[in-house]
């Protein structure tokens, strides 16, 4: 119905008359372009909708053409890490394999517990998965990051929070540590990349041990190594077992990245169009029954923040 | 001239609580990142305010019709549709 009605107008109009009825406020369209009636937001919501569904459609039975883009490596992440610390006047950290154990068994207990935090809800610490894979340290340290795209993505979003930064960038670590993996976490597909520092008690080290922090990420003071017990390491079911290279799919088409696009230029165009109906009513001084250009701008503006925040992934 | 004052006054007011509590969803629902579903949730209720807030201002305002709901409730809608197709 809203489809015929559409073609209706367009097939009896020239193009001039059809902008004109379209994107500028006149008689013939009752004083409001006719993009910002009613039926015409209820065309958007139906075209949205069915591309929503068509996209969803496409990714269960073709994910090589249209799916959710990620491609997070180990050795992106080591070279963006260690070119940060470049940058900074710090030496580069070294692969450690013990570290990169920890990292593994961390995200395994992150989607068996289902937490997102660096203290697992049954008291563990990031500390217990360090010394549980054999390391034993004099300061250690870990950063989280989930729903990242890309390495650079991660490092740069961790560099951006001060107290990450300052664990990038802390003098005393020589090794890290990573594991990317994909699984389950509180019911959504996620890619989770934990990062861990250390240095090595068998390694000099030239600073003193400061004050036991109680930032999770942040520095501890040397303990004595033990390992963990089995019943805290929980191999999870819904994990890949691909950390060593990290996660990598690359579809086609990135679904999430396609839709934002789409909602963002809907969005756009209706508030370039709200903005040139305002103004003419303005000029015009034209008394109209129809909502407020001007809260539908601010509630559009805010609709676009949203959709912009919830592209970025999450860092603790 | 008082009158018309008064109404400038009176839409100040609704639009800056507009504003203030959409930067609050906003804020929220950057803090809650570690879960779509609360952030899908914080969505559908900016939407529902915004519905409420636009039937409010329109009765105060005297000029509440039938077509300024279907307005709201269809931008609300949209909303809801975008934010459901990234979050669901």
């Amino acid at each position: 119905m809203i489809i015929s009605f559409f073609a209706s107008i367009i097939l009896c109009m020239s193009v001039k008359d059809l902008v004109r009825h379209f994107f500028i406020p006149h008689r013939a369209n009752n004083h409001r372009a006719k993009a910002l009636h009613p039926k015409s937001f209820l065309f958007y919501i139906l075209v949205l909708a069915v591309l929503q569904l068509s996209f969803k459609f496409v990714t269960l039975i073709r994910p090589d053409i249209l799916g959710i883009a990620t491609n997070i490596n180990v050795d992106r992440l080591l070279e963006a890490t260690n070119k940060e610390r470049e940058q900074n006047g710090m030496v580069n950290l070294e692969l450690n394999p013990e570290l990169s154990l920890a990292a593994e068994k961390k995200a395994e207990d992150m989607f068996a517990r289902n937490y997102w935090a660096h203290n697992g809800p049954n008291g563990s610490t990031p500390w217990d998965f360090i010394k549980g894979a054999g390391y034993t340290y004099i300061y250690a340290g870990e950063n989280l990051a989930k729903d990242f795209q890309n390495s650079n993505d991660v490092v740069q979003a961790w560099m951006k929070s001060p107290s990450h930064r300052e664990n990038i960038l802390r003098k005393e670590y020589q090794d890290i540590g990573f594991a990317v993996v994909n699984g389950v976490l509180n019911g959504e597909e996620t890619t989770l990349v934990i990062q861990m520092f250390g240095v090595s008690s068998s390694k000099s080290v030239a600073a003193k041990p400061e004050s036991d922090k109680q930032i999770q990420i942040a520095v501890k003071p040397a303990e004595t190594a033990n390992t963990l017990g089995k019943e805290e390491l929980v191999t999870s079911k819904t994990v890949d077992n691909n950390y060593a290279l990290g996660v990598v799919a690359l579809p086609l088409f990135d679904e999430g990245l396609l839709l934002r696009l789409i909602s963002l230029l809907i969005m756009g165009s209706l508030l370039t169009i709200l903005t040139i109906d305002g103004f003419l009513i303005l000029r015009r001084r034209t008394v109209r029954i129809a909502g407020h250009n001007f809260a539908h701008f601010i509630f559009l503006l805010a609709l676009i923040s949203i959709v912009i925040i919830s592209a970025t992934g999450t860092i603790l | 001239m008082k009158k018309t004052a008064a109404y400038f006054d009176r839409d100040f007011w609704h639009h800056l609580i507009l504003i203030i509590v959409l930067t609050l969803g906003i804020i929220l629902f950057y803090f809650f990142s570690f879960s779509r579903l609360f952030r899908f949730t914080i969505g559908f209720s900016l939407a529902v305010f915004y519905v409420l807030w636009g039937i409010i201002h329109h009765k105060l305002d005297g000029d509440l019709h039938f077509k300024n709901v279907v307005e709201y409730i269809f931008i609300a809608l949209l909303a809801v549709v975008i934010l459901g197709g990234m979050l669901i």
